[in-house]
């Protein structure tokens, strides 16, 4: 049944047939084809995968997200910035990871962060004359940052899908996020000080008086990180419950402070927010038809059989899981990977002794490395839609990025300690 | 995922106009949007594309039997994601400043989001908005692409129809079982289900129209 399952999807994914309707019809094929089991499991089994209280944390991050995009918070967040680093060369560049870095922070996605920051820094690049193949490759790099730094909608579902605590993971990317924004940001500057005339610091020095006042209108949005980890560190709320508030605070900054949204306009936010929810949430549906068959048929526990001959513990564990990730993460959408893949590799990474916010960790900035990687790179093709570069165009100036996000990844998998010192506080 | 979304978001005022599809490059998405529009954008970006116009004429009932359903969908998620976030932060407030937590809240909350999550996707399928794998559907001829795409629209439809068939034997299971909090019947929960599935079969079937109807012109790609 397991192949018939697995040609069923494969074919499907091919036609292209979209990927949550692949898994359920492949899912249903399978239940027909052994003809044992009850045709009311497809409903309930879907029913189960909607039905979660932690889950309902994606559809509300993503309400506050859009709420603080269109709501003038990134705009406030890249004068401060500016103001910050604006004395050094290739400052916009730089500008542009610390901006998508402060924003990871108020956002919990990817390419909202991409969106929100390259939409301003890209066009101001462009005029100043930077090599906008390289811009374009940095922001995309930057903006994946978003789901590391948290909240991160990616780490809810992977802490759902794999029973890990959603805040433990938060923690625990908290320092690989600044490492990544860190490495960067050397690339950027080592990128600036070979370039021309172009990046020469937009600011003369640092003034206290602007940097002040960019600082003060800055602060509602710097201050919704703090009030998110704060609450969820400090358990006053769960991670649902401070998206709620994130939306709550979103709606009061947008409309009250920064005055930039109307009422009006709230239908269509709220519409488009949920239809961004629903096609993470439908695939996290149908895949809980599938990976629930996966698992009664005992394909994980068959597959770390089959891998003990090699696999000795989480060092060479890794060795094998790492470059799946990187590969997957290329190819595929994080979201539905995650659906997809660790129900079947998490199991396996358990029985080797692999800590588990440090596997969603690891995982996590694996999946950032695929945003930012062709042919399937959702920040990257932000990006370059923001830019007008092509992905081929962008691809060269991808790889001292790209090597420098490998560094990162390296370091997390092999000193676990950098990731779990954060949650080890609180445990 | 969002890719595809935030493209859109981009056209936005487009997205009340289905009656054209744009295919772009290795990245093949393909939406119901002003094709014209998308088409200067696709092709100042450099992407290969192709572009399908279709007559507004040749798809007339149907598509205007459905608008009023979507408008509904519509309404029904603005009106239920409000209520979910009303709901949340009461509770949060209850409990945590009035230190009174709230039996039902929790329990309400997750059902509107059953409800949300599946209206909303109906939205989606309409859009085209679900993640597709296309790497190998766009090497293909326009012309089989289109049949493949057709064929895949199939698939939907099958899965769609095993949904209903699934939930309406759940729901003749659960007999007069209630909510254990909110003591509403079972089945108004559960018949979330059907009816998305059947908006969602709906949509499909829309689509798979606008897929069949003849090509008037098409415009072709840069690069």
């Amino acid at each position: 049944m397991i192949v018939v399952l697995l040609a069923a999807i494969a074919l499907l994914f091919v036609i292209g047939v979209p990927i949550a309707f692949a898994l359920g019809a492949g899912a249903s094929i399978a239940i027909l084809w052994e003809g044992s089991l009850p045709i009311s499991i497809v409903a309930q089994r879907m029913f189960f995968g909607l039905d979660s209280w932690l889950l309902m944390a994606i559809p509300l991050f993503m309400l506050a997200g859009q709420l603080m995009s269109a709501g003038g918070m990134s705009t406030r967040l890249v004068a401060f910035a500016n103001e910050l680093f604006g004395f050094v060369r290739g400052s916009l560049a730089i500008v542009s990871v610390v901006a998508s870095m402060v924003f990871a922070g108020v956002s919990g996605s990817s390419t909202a962060d991409t969106a929100a920051v390259g939409s301003i820094l890209l066009p101001l690049m462009d005029e100043r004359g930077y090599d906008m193949r390289f811009a374009t490759a940095l922001q995309a790099a930057a903006g994946s940052i978003g789901p590391i730094i948290p909240p991160s909608l990616l780490m809810i579902l992977i802490g759902f899908t794999t029973s890990t605590s959603v805040s433990a993971l938060f923690l625990g990317g908290i320092i690989p996020g600044l490492l990544i924004g860190l490495g960067l940001i050397v690339v950027a500057y080592v990128h600036a000080v070979r370039g021309g005339d172009a990046y020469l610091p937009s600011n003369r020095g640092v003034s206290l008086r602007r940097l002040v006042r960019t600082g003060v209108a800055a602060a509602p949005a710097l201050g919704m990180p703090v009030v998110i980890l704060v609450g969820i560190v400090g358990g006053f709320f769960t991670t649902t419950e401070a998206a709620v508030i994130a939306v709550v605070y979103g709606l009061f900054v947008s409309m009250c402070v920064y005055r930039e949204i109307t009422f009006a306009q709230l239908p269509r936010l709220i519409m488009r927010s949920a239809e961004l929810a629903a096609v993470i949430m439908f695939i996290q549906t149908t895949a809980f038809l599938f990976v629930w068959l996966i698992t009664v048929h005992e394909a994980p526990a068959a597959l770390a059989r089959f891998m003990v001959e090699w696999v000795s513990g989480p060092g060479t564990f890794f060795l094998l899981y790492l470059p799946l990730l990187l590969l997957v993460g290329a190819v595929m959408e994080s979201f539905s990977a995650t659906v997809v893949m660790l129900p079947i590799v998490f199991p396996i990474a358990q029985s080797f002794g692999v800590d588990p916010v440090h596997f969603g960790v690891v995982t996590t900035v694996g999946w950032a490395i695929g945003y930012v990687t062709p042919p399937f790179g959702a920040t990257l093709f932000v990006a370059c839609t923001l830019s007008g570069m092509s992905i081929r165009e962008t691809t060269p100036h991808i790889v001292p990025i790209v090597v420098s996000m490998l560094a990162v990844l390296l370091l997390i998998t092999y000193v676990p300690a950098i990731v779990l010192w954060i949650p080890s506080w609180f445990a | 995922m969002v890719l595809g979304a935030l493209d859109l978001s981009r056209f936005e005022g487009f997205n009340d106009n289905p009656f054209g599809y744009v295919q772009i490059g290795g990245l093949g998405r393909s939406f119901g949007v002003d094709v014209r529009s998308v088409a200067a954008r696709a092709q100042k970006l450099r992407f290969v594309c192709s572009i399908q116009s279709r007559p507004m004429v040749q798809i007339p009932t149907f598509e205007k039997l459905l608008n009023p359903l979507r408008r509904a969908v519509r309404a029904g998620v603005v009106i239920i994601f409000s209520a979910l976030v009303l709901v949340v932060f009461a509770q949060v407030i209850a409990r945590s400043v009035f230190n009174a937590p709230f039996s039902w809240s929790e329990e309400l909350a997750r059902y509107l989001q059953v409800w949300l999550i599946l209206l909303a996707s109906a939205a989606c399928v309409r859009k085209q908005l679900h993640l597709t794998v296309d790497y190998a559907t766009h090497i293909l001829a326009e012309r089989t692409q289109r049949w493949l795409q057709i064929v895949a629209v199939g698939a939907v439809v099958f899965f769609l129809l095993v949904v209903i068939v699934s939930s309406v034997s759940l729901i003749a299971a659960t007999g007069n079982q209630t909510t254990p909090a909110l003591q509403i019947p079972m089945r108004a929960v559960y018949v979330a289900l059907p009816v998305g599935a059947l908006l969602m079969l709906l949509e499909a079937l829309a689509l798979a129209a606008r897929l069949l109807a003849p090509a008037d012109h098409r415009v072709g790609g840069g690069r």
